[in-house]
């Protein structure tokens, strides 16, 4: 099970990713009530019928460990369904999917957070011909970052010492819009 | 620390490019964590981010920190493979942040594999069903 609103995010990301899609976008929005998350991609998308089972833990299509595997959607439907958040998930065979969800930052049920930094860093760092567009903002501020601007300005997203600068980059800007 | 702009980061990118350059023979080493939705579940992120800031602290700076999805070894997530020259391809499960710090010590740096760590892939006839 998961333990942050940023594993969720992780998690779904990986199935944009996963999707053959060309470009991602991402918005991360926390407001006084909410944090609301939203995740559309341009990759193959679902037909109806597997649209429907998407939420169940054992929905697959069977191409990889041949055995029932699930999309990680259902951690989140669990997790939204205590009454602390609301999931939303919408797709068209090759055209793309997108996935929506929010919860209550006053409920009692709703998790962590998590580390907002890390997490980003480790979605723009995930292998891929994919572009990546974060749209990070809280309250009245907010930040962009593009995959295609970091990894020309890195020349590569993959060894240490870059991911570390790109780490710092993003932590830049996320302690920026934490100022009060 | 103020906000970083992009050209910030190309010059600390740049100042960084020279001590990179003359540490050409580490491109070849890999590292692999598994971030399906089993790796996530088990702290696969902070086991990414210890990989990445003890290679950084240590100027093993040209080592590639990669991701794939399930590798298919659940029960023993996080996994990671390592790949390097001289030592076998091994795949590693249970990867903490503190065993990802003995990995960069032991596996990389003396050479030495993880006996506790290692995992083998599931056989053929566990896959099939």
């Amino acid at each position: 099970m998961h333990l942050t609103l940023c594993d969720f995010l992780s998690d779904i990301v990986e199935n944009a990713i996963a999707s053959d899609a060309t470009m991602i976008i991402v918005d991360v929005i926390e407001s006084e009530e909410e944090f609301r998350f939203l995740i559309a991609d341009n990759g193959k998308g679902m037909d109806p019928e597997t649209l429907s089972k998407v939420h169940s833990p054992f929905t697959t299509d069977g191409k990889k460990h041949h055995r029932p595997q699930g999309f990680g959607v259902s951690f989140l439907a669990q997790a939204a369904d205590h009454g602390c958040g609301t999931w939303d998930i919408r797709s068209e065979k090759d055209l793309g999917t997108s996935v929506m969800f929010t919860f209550l930052k006053a409920h009692i049920d709703t998790p962590p957070l998590g580390d907002v930094t890390q997490t980003l860093l480790q979605l723009l760092a995930f292998d891929g011909k994919h572009d990546l567009l974060i749209n990070r903002s809280r309250k009245d501020r907010k930040y962009s970052v593009l995959r295609s601007d970091l990894i020309k300005t890195l020349s590569d997203l993959s060894c240490a010492g870059n991911l570390m600068l790109a780490k710092r980059y993003i932590d830049s800007l996320e302690q920026d819009i934490k100022k009060t | 620390m103020g906000k970083l702009t992009l050209d910030d980061l190309r010059k600390m990118r740049e100042s960084l490019k020279n001590e990179m350059d003359k540490r050409d023979g580490e491109k070849d080493i890999r590292i692999v964590v598994g971030m399906g939705t089993c790796g996530i579940a088990a702290g696969a992120k902070k086991t990414l981010e210890a990989f990445i800031e003890d290679l950084d602290k240590r100027s093993l700076k040209n080592v590639s920190v990669k991701q794939t999805g399930c590798m298919g070894n659940c029960n023993v997530e996080p996994t990671v493979e390592v790949f390097m020259p001289e030592m076998p391809a091994t795949l590693y499960g249970n990867v903490s942040a503190d065993v990802a710090r003995k990995i960069v010590q032991k596996h990389i740096l003396e050479r030495t594999l993880l006996n506790d760590h290692i995992q083998d892939k599931p056989s053929i006839d566990i896959v099939k069903h």
